[in-house]
């Protein structure tokens, strides 16, 4: 669990002292690595690799010694693989493995970890953690910049200044006046691991910089104030205000705003102010933003009559989330309960769920197949005639942090509403069901059904995201209060203009959420080069 | 550990995997139970993860101030003095005179060629008050000073890396600042001001050992006032706890309930930072604008495709600036360029100051702005007291020094109609068909 985000989130490797580290987990260790380096290095990328991408299944069988005939017993809790021979053990068969054998190491079966018996506790080795939290993957390029030789450090050490331990990047910003839209959404940028790690290694310097009121300089004024300062209250995020209200017309002036809105506005500001003029019109902009924050939807229409299949792809930024739909879903099937009294008794359990909606429904139906009428598509295939089709949306690329924006709206003829329901989100979601590639799974496999999780999905088959930041909307369509929480490590904070306070697990969920950011939680940097790369 | 596996061993004993049904509820529990447990697992060895790691680095740190004092070496050597050496000694000295012994401590041993490899368990070597802070190499705090759990460290002249433990306190922020007070009517006359600071500095000065961090609330204040008090005393555990505290929280910087000054890069002006907005649509030149804006959201249609609403903007939304102003120029209502004829026809000074400004302005000031922020930042309320009494004088100059710079730019003054009209093509012009917003 400790796995990939967290290590882009880490603390930055930040000027000071080189930090000392140990070049050992622990003395028993140091001998094993002395004996035999290579072998043991071996054995546990394999283990590792194992524990990441084989089936449970296979990591928790073991032969059972105390029964007689030896078959081999499936466990659902952890269980231990021997670092020095093929053997799955439970936790008192490690204890006995080592009294007979004396096989001093062994594997956690769930993350990973190494225990050690002589020290009877897990040992955290650098140079085997490292290989532990790629996965045991293949050497990343990035691993040279990350264990970079103690010359580096000490040059860097030398050539800069110390940061105070305070300055982590937990600061308010001062409300300026209905400036609280900004606000959220720049704390959701600031507590991104990408956009920052990209601001904290000198991606966008203002000195260098010669545009007028550039966006991109005001948030590096920012993240420079939070990172470097031992200042623990708010800050004017004046030049940023500025630059904003040059840069977004719509947006400027002394009033409230959509949150939504201005992240598109920034996004696309801080897009265009750090990439080439060249790069700023192609599909595939190397700019940390679209690095970032943009995927690929692809839509495909497939005609009732000829079955001919074309499909689209379209560069999104977010993905806005109908609410309307759900809500409308929700009260047919409670009337229709109703309606049917046989089953009333599964109804009136229900009724309260019912009226919360899941963001995985929502997504479920955002990439559902919807039938179009015969008057909105032409049919090339079947002599330009205009035929009635199906549509489906599907999440063709992925992007590294996914931008929710839940359309909480009502719109009749006379006036708009916020839909106030709650929307259950979880801390961890799961994207693969709505990739194009689960789709067309679904699509060639009928008889399977909808894609239900509890087939025996390794964990390929899953890509796990993990909720990075959420903004809230208090108050009506036409004015409110927004506020934030952003996950910093393993903490909440809940900002609220220039407050930051401690937020629990609960309240983060509970929250009547309006964008959500997610962030997936393991990334495979490959070999191309470009911003996506984690800097720290 | 439970014994689930056991149970569907038994299960499967007669070769098939058939759960009798009398077993069920028991096995279902079991299955829970082991959920459970895997849940515990994952969560425990988390923290004992973190916790073994922070340990392993203080004894690595610890012995790395061993061997910068071991070596021979002309920066290091002078500061033996105290256990947290400061960082800069160990900083600056060059591993390449690492020493050729061995050394030894409770909790690491080093080795040359090898590095430092801890004894035994960092968790009996390494006591958890010595926990040290791997960056500035103090000792951390263990627990917050105020609200939920709060403890007072056991050493109170200690000194503390600045790192604290976050506090849970209600009305109070994470490092333990209270919230403004709701509605403090904000001064908004300079008067008003100056008799403000006046007052602050009067405060300042009748409690001196507070370090001029008056927490806001009645706690800051009287652990300041004990604090002085506390000094005269000796070791008096009350009051000695209570200078503890304001020592703590003098490393919090400002309370929460301040609000500072922020002066315009515009027009120079000194403004209350909540206030800031409101001063800027009128300096920026761009209120009014409104009226015309609902009715470009009004005229502009209606849809479905929320993917395009998220797609679009990324593909239109970033203009070419002439192309912007070609195609502002062509269509649609331009509320900027209404307005500014407007503008330009009642007064030429506001125009001035108005949108035309930022290329100019931008141009040269940047060096001047940051010198401001920083002279403003080390100077703390002091210096501000002074500068409100003086700012008149200072604006006045300034204005001075600003009368050249407006004759160019009235000169320039055919330009920005560009910069306008590219900001009115910006993202959500084409997209989102549905207008909708929640304001806040």
């Amino acid at each position: 669990m400790l796995d990939s985000p967290k290590v882009t989130k880490s603390k930055p490797i930040m000027a000071t002292s080189p930090i000392a580290i140990v070049s050992y987990g622990c003395e028993h260790l140091q001998s094993l690595l002395k004996e035999n380096r290579k072998m043991t290095m071996q054995q546990y990328v394999l283990l590792v690799q194992t524990v990441n991408d084989r089936h449970s299944l296979l990591l928790h069988t073991y032969k059972e010694h105390v029964a007689a005939d030896g078959r081999p017993v499936s466990s659902l809790t952890p269980t231990y693989l021997c670092l020095q021979c093929p053997n799955v053990f439970t936790e008192e068969g490690r204890d006995k493995h080592w009294e007979s054998k004396s096989h001093g190491f062994s594997v956690e079966s769930r993350n990973g970890y190494l225990y050690c018996q002589n020290c009877e506790d897990f040992v955290y080795d650098p140079t085997l953690e490292t290989l532990r939290m790629r996965g045991g993957r293949k050497k990343r390029k990035l691993d040279d910049y990350l264990n970079s030789s103690g010359d580096d450090s000490r040059l860097m050490a030398a050539n800069s200044t110390f940061v105070p331990c305070r300055a982590n990047g937990l600061r308010g910003l001062y409300n300026m006046g209905q400036t609280c839209f900004m606000s959220v959404v720049l704390q959701s940028l600031l507590h991104n691991p990408f956009v920052k790690s990209f601001y904290l290694s000198e991606g966008h310097r203002a000195s260098e910089c010669e545009k007028e009121s550039c966006t991109s300089c005001a948030f590096d004024e920012i993240f420079t104030e939070f990172h470097s300062v031992e200042k623990t209250e708010g800050f004017g995020a004046v030049n940023m205000l500025i630059g904003s209200w040059m840069g977004a017309q719509a947006l400027a002036g002394y009033q409230q705003q959509d949150a939504h809105e201005y992240m598109q506005f920034i996004l696309n500001a801080l897009h265009s102010e750090n990439s080439n003029e060249s790069d700023a019109y192609s599909d595939d902009c190397p700019c940390i933003i679209h690095s970032t924050f943009y995927g690929k939807l692809q839509s495909t229409v497939t005609c009732n009559k000829c079955r001919n299949v074309t499909t689209a792809l379209d560069p999104m930024m977010d993905l806005s989330v109908d609410l309307r739909n759900q809500v409308e879903k929700k009260e047919r099937e409670q009337n229709k309960l109703k309606k049917d009294k046989p089953e009333g008794g599964k109804a009136g359990a229900k009724k309260k769920q019912d009226m919360d909606v899941d963001i995985r429904d929502c997504l479920e139906r955002f990439t559902s197949k919807e039938a179009l009428g015969a008057t909105e598509y032409t049919c090339q295939n079947c002599d330009a005639t205009q035929q009635k089709v199906t549509k489906q949306l599907s999440l063709q690329v992925l992007p590294p942090v996914l931008a929710i924006h839940l359309k909480r709206f009502e719109h009749s003829k006379s006036n708009s509403t916020k839909i106030e329901m709650r929307v259950n989100f979880p801390l961890q979601l799961d994207l693969f069901p709505y990739t194009s590639r689960a789709r067309a799974d679904q699509a060639n496999s009928p008889h399977k059904g909808a894609y239900s999780s509890l087939n025996t999905a390794g964990p390929s088959q899953k890509i796990m995201y993990e909720l990075s930041s959420v903004v809230v909307h208090q108050g009506d369509i036409n004015g409110g209060h927004y506020t934030s929480y952003s996950r910093e490590g393993m903490d909440w904070f809940m900002f609220d203009d220039s407050r930051v306070t401690l937020a629990t697990e609960a309240e983060v969920l509970n929250c009547q959420a309006y964008l959500l950011f997610y962030v997936v939680e393991k990334l495979e940097v490959g070999p191309a080069p470009g911003v996506s790369t984690p800097k720290e | 550990m439970s014994n689930t596996s056991k149970a569907g061993g038994d299960a499967s004993a007669d070769g098939k995997m058939m759960v009798p049904p009398q077993d069920f509820a028991g096995l279902a529990g079991q299955i829970f139970e082991d959920v459970l447990y895997n849940i515990i697992h994952d969560q425990v060895l988390e923290v004992h993860r973190s916790e073994k790691m922070l340990r392993m680095t203080t004894a690595a740190s610890q012995m790395q101030i061993l061997i910068s004092q071991s070596s021979v070496d002309p920066f290091s050597t002078p500061t033996n003095s105290v256990a947290p050496t400061p960082i800069k000694a160990s900083a600056s000295t060059p591993i390449t005179s690492a020493p050729n012994i061995n050394l030894n401590t409770t909790a690491a041993t080093y080795t040359p060629g090898i590095g430092i490899v801890p004894r035994g368990n960092p968790f009996v070597t390494v006591p958890s008050n010595q926990i040290t802070c791997p960056h500035c190499r103090l000792p951390r705090l263990l627990h917050p000073i105020d609200g939920v759990g709060a403890q007072l460290p056991e050493d109170l002249d200690k000194q503390y890396c600045t790192r604290h433990p976050w506090i849970s306190k209600p009305h109070h922020d994470v490092y333990g600042n209270p919230y403004p007070k709701e509605q403090a009517p904000a001064p908004t006359t300079k008067k008003a001001r100056e008799l403000l600071k006046k007052q602050e500095r009067m405060e300042k000065d009748s409690t001196p050992a507070s370090q001029g961090t008056d927490a806001g609330g009645d706690n800051g204040s009287v652990a300041g006032g004990e604090a002085s008090i506390g000094g005269l005393l000796g070791n008096n555990s009350s009051s000695n706890s209570a200078a503890l505290l304001t020592k703590l929280s003098a490393v919090n910087g400002k309370p929460a309930s301040y609000v500072p000054w922020h002066t315009c890069p515009r027009c120079k002006r000194s403004l209350l930072i909540t206030k800031f907005a409101q001063h800027l649509e009128k300096c920026l030149g761009i209120a009014g604008r409104q009226s015309s804006r609902n009715a470009a959201a009004k005229i502009s249609g209606n849809g479905v495709g929320s993917v395009n609403g998220s797609a679009a903007p990324s593909r239109h939304g970033t203009p070419i600036p002439g192309l912007g102003a070609l195609g502002n120029g062509s269509s649609g209502p331009v509320p900027s360029s209404g307005n500014g004829a407007k503008r330009k026809a009642s007064t030429l000074v506001n125009d001035n100051s108005g949108i035309g400004d930022d290329e100019e302005e931008d141009a040269d000031k940047p060096a001047k702005k940051k010198k401001k922020y920083q002279k403003k930042d080390k100077g703390g309320k002091e210096e501000k007291a002074s500068k409100a009494n003086g700012e008149k004088n200072d604006m006045e100059r300034e204005n001075e020094e600003k009368t050249p710079k407006l004759m160019i730019k009235v000169n320039n003054h055919g330009v920005p109609k560009s910069v306008i009209s590219r900001s009115e093509v910006d993202g959500n012009g084409t997209s989102s068909k549905e207008k909708s917003r929640l304001k806040g």
